[in-house]
């Protein structure tokens, strides 16, 4: 085990790298530049020379790149377009943002197991059916329509929670837990409702195997079946689930983040993109590539471990889907 | 003239950047402050730096914290710390105000301006200040504690304007601004507690020299999304949300004691699209003549500003001093236009529309353009790209028109913008004359004078389609009273605010 994550690390780490130089190569292929995003209107020839000049920006791709992950190793994301260092930006950010997320996930593993099973466990049934049409909905609506509804609903209409997430200064988003209820509430019911899903349909083909109606028919208690013949079925596929449905958050609370003003990642993504300020969304890019890597194989090795002919067996496991 | 302008600057005319929103505390009444909320974008990027700073809450909070030597007010200057400007031979002398005091209690002296000119020209600075062409910040000197004499690098003929449009904060001799410290001014609001990108708490500063604020505390919030500062306001979270999109204003204010604000006329945006002639077939002023009449102006206004504006006059500079609102744009007239166009040889030329996002509605008024210039049977094509490759010189060169947004800034500032950028400039004899001539006297007839030739010969020859004057509306509650607009309704001067 300790093995297969020392390699799957390796492969993280090899992934990185190949991610970091094509975001940088890539960018760096698009037209305009930071000179160009810095200098706007006042962009004259001789003055672009001069600042690509002090930015170091007219050598060669390739030198630039080992400056920057040379930086990035030693911590320094580097100098925001505006002249502000990019620590400084994301600061709080990320962890707002992965406060946002971790905490959707927690609240999303017991919801989705639930629900899951209460509607899987009589496959065909009307509530079977109320689930799919439910999750169905919420898993093709946009995330930010589904705020837009919560807002409208909650803050606007009931008014017993806050249209926007502000967050004093000093404060943290645990300060003021209302401001968090909307958005969790809005990424969980998209994300929740993919999880119900997946886990709905295991439940029910798992509740029609041959070894459940054989205890089923042995007069086992309706308890027991599923603690002994239906969990142990579902619970690697929920697991996995629930680990990609975690990565996805990473970057995926972008959008909801937005609506609520919340203060995470997602203004200064948004904001990066739309400036050009290019050293923020690199670096940006990075630490979501980060944490989609650690995620997944988060995934694998909890896959491996919750599966009992994964975990003893010497040929590799499975690919993650999605 | 030449008065190249950096992004921070264009994004400040253009009004673009993180939205803001207030929330103010009254006078005695410790639990309503107004809570103002701000129009969007690089809110996390945001400065304590008057000189770095660049989004309307920026703006806004500095502009309470910090004061400026003049300020813009119903397009003319307003003495602040200085109280006038005495003409001298290449040179001008500042007289500054008496007992004004730092929030630190320190009297403010020539020191501090003579310290915030070498500041602005530092080549730190991460773009050169426009006040860096105009002026010998290196041979300043401070005759005394209230005055400075100021050696100039070409004639200024209004220094005051000039400082004005700058639009110079003045900070404490020796300020530096580290990320994660505060900021010293001579405003009426202290910097409380701030989180760039979140909320910026400003604390009545009693002793300020234009007299006490009103309101005990004032809470600048930066919201990012147009929706999100409606909500705050609706919801109760805040008092004002400048920069409202026009879709959300036709939904009305959404309360009894809401109400939905326009800046007035005067604050209005030029939206309009520049002709490039250096090339083909805009060269030929017949050519940029006969789309001046193509143009149809009120369909733009409707459609684009859902008629929250009207149309424009051909001429940017609505609003300031010298506008010469007198010209009217062509009529429409497709047949002339068609005619024009046959003598120019310019009948079938490809025209590439340029846009960028970086004021609302800019691309969809290209759009609606280009089919305007398609249904009179033009070879017209939309160029839209990202806000960060917009002006990219070569690209620029290379594009027939592109679209152009303007807030009401004094014309120094609208002609040395144009003129800044040899795609967007008019290269005519007597215009560059008579703009020189409206920089450098110092007579005020003259000046006058100029200016009115100057748009002259933009509406006779010129290159300009300015076909909107776009509103610019708040929300606010009924109760939230003095505030002003100085440099732009986007971003207001929250000094006089309070709740009535």
């Amino acid at each position: 085990m300790i093995r297969l994550v020392a390699g799957r690390l390796a492969t993280g780490a090899a992934l990185l790298v190949l991610l970091s130089l094509l975001v940088f190569v890539g960018v760096d292929l698009l037209p305009g530049d930071a000179a160009n995003a810095r200098l706007g209107a006042s962009a004259t020839p001789a003055r672009l020379a001069e600042t690509r000049q002090r930015l170091g920006l007219d050598r060669p791709v390739l030198v630039r790149y080992a400056d920057w992950a040379g930086g990035l190793l030693r911590g320094d994301l580097g100098t925001s377009v505006s002249g502000t260092p990019v620590s400084a930006i994301l600061g709080g950010r990320v962890a707002n943002s992965a406060l946002l997320a971790g905490l959707t996930t927690i609240l999303l593993v017991p919801i989705s197991l639930v629900v899951g099973m209460w509607a899987g466990l009589r496959p065909g049934s009307r509530r079977d059916r109320g689930v799919a049409v439910a999750s169905l909905l919420f898993v093709a609506a946009p995330e930010f329509v589904t705020a837009g509804l919560l807002v409208l609903v909650f803050a606007i209409g009931l008014g017993v929670l806050p249209a926007v997430s502000l967050i004093p200064p000093g404060a943290g988003p645990l300060d003021r837990p209302a401001a968090l209820v909307l958005p969790v509430l809005a990424l969980l019911l998209l994300h929740a409702s993919y999880a119900v899903r997946m886990i709905r349909a295991t439940i029910a083909a798992t509740v029609r195997a041959p070894h459940v109606e054989f205890a089923r028919l042995n007069g086992e208690p309706p308890r027991d079946v599923v603690r002994h013949a239906v969990l142990p079925a579902v619970l690697p596929v929920a697991l996995q689930v629930w680990l990609l449905t975690a990565a996805a958050l990473v970057g995926g609370t972008v959008l909801v983040e937005r609506v609520f003003g919340y203060p995470g990642i997602g203004e200064v993504l948004v904001t990066a993109v739309r400036t050009g300020d290019l050293p923020v969304a690199q670096a940006l890019v990075m630490v979501l590539g980060a944490g989609v890597v650690v995620a997944l194989l988060a995934a694998d090795v909890g896959v491996r471990l919750s599966t009992p002919t994964l975990r003893t067996a010497e040929q590799p496991a499975p690919v993650a889907f999605r | 003239m030449s008065r190249a302008l950096s992004r921070r600057q264009l994004l400040r005319y253009a009004g673009v950047g993180a939205g803001l929103a207030a929330a103010v505390t009254a006078c005695g009444s410790p639990a309503s402050a107004p809570t103002v909320v701000g129009s969007g974008g690089g809110g996390a990027a945001e400065s304590l730096d008057p000189f770095i700073s660049g989004t309307p809450s920026d703006y806004a909070r500095n502009w309470t914290v910090f004061d400026e030597l003049f300020a813009i007010s119903d397009g003319n200057p307003l003495p602040r710390l200085a109280v006038g400007v005495d003409q001298g031979d290449g040179a001008f002398t500042v007289r500054l105000r008496d007992g004004v005091t730092w929030h630190d209690g320190s009297p403010f002296v020539a020191d501090d301006v003579a310290y915030t000119l070498r500041y602005l020209a530092s080549p730190e600075r991460p773009v050169p200040h426009e006040l860096t062409g105009f002026l010998d910040t290196a041979q300043v000197q401070v005759r005394d504690p209230r005055t400075i004499t100021i050696p100039t690098l070409q004639p200024v003929g209004d220094p005051a304007m000039l400082f004005a449009g700058a639009g110079m904060r003045v900070i404490k001799d020796g300020a530096t601004f580290a990320p994660g410290g505060t900021a010293v001014g001579t405003g009426p609001y202290r910097l409380g507690a701030f989180e760039p990108g979140r909320q910026a708490r400003l604390t009545r500063y009693d002793a300020h020299w234009d007299g006490a604020p009103f309101a005990d505390e004032i809470v600048v919030i930066s919201l990012d999304d147009p929706s999100a500062r409606v909500n705050a306001v609706r919801t109760g979270e805040a008092d004002y949300a400048a920069d409202v999109p026009f879709t959300v204003a036709r939904t009305g204010a959404g309360g009894d004691d809401l109400e939905v604000r326009s800046a007035g006329d005067t604050q209005r945006t030029s939206l309009g699209f520049v002709m490039n002639t250096t090339i083909r077939p805009f060269d030929d002023p017949r050519a940029r003549r006969a789309v001046r009449m193509l143009v149809d102006r009120q369909a733009l206004v409707d459609r684009v500003l859902l008629g929250y504006g009207v149309t424009g006059n051909d001429l940017f500079g609505h609003g300031a001093r010298y506008f010469d609102d007198t010209v009217k744009a062509p009529a429409t007239d497709v047949a002339g236009a068609k005619a024009l166009l046959e003598q120019a040889g310019a009948v079938g030329a490809p025209l590439v529309v340029r846009s960028a996002e970086y004021e609302a509605g800019m691309n969809g008024s290209t759009e609606l353009f280009v089919e305007q210039l398609k249904a009179a049977g033009l070879d017209a094509r939309a160029e839209i790209v990202g806000v960060q490759e917009y002006f990219a010189p070569d690209a620029l060169a290379a594009t027939h028109l592109l679209t152009f947004p303007l807030g009401p800034f004094p014309l120094d500032v609208t002609y040395a913008r144009s003129a800044a950028f040899p795609t967007l400039a008019l290269n005519d004899a007597e215009l560059k004359t008579a703009v020189a001539t409206a920089f450098s006297t110092p007579d005020e007839a003259a000046r006058a004078a100029a200016w009115k030739t100057a748009q002259a010969v933009m509406a006779d020859r010129g290159n300009w389609i300015v076909w909107g004057l776009a509103d610019t509306l708040a929300i606010s509650r009924r109760n939230v009273a003095g505030i002003e607009v100085r440099d732009s309704a986007k971003y207001p001067y929250l000094g006089k605010a309070g709740l009535a």
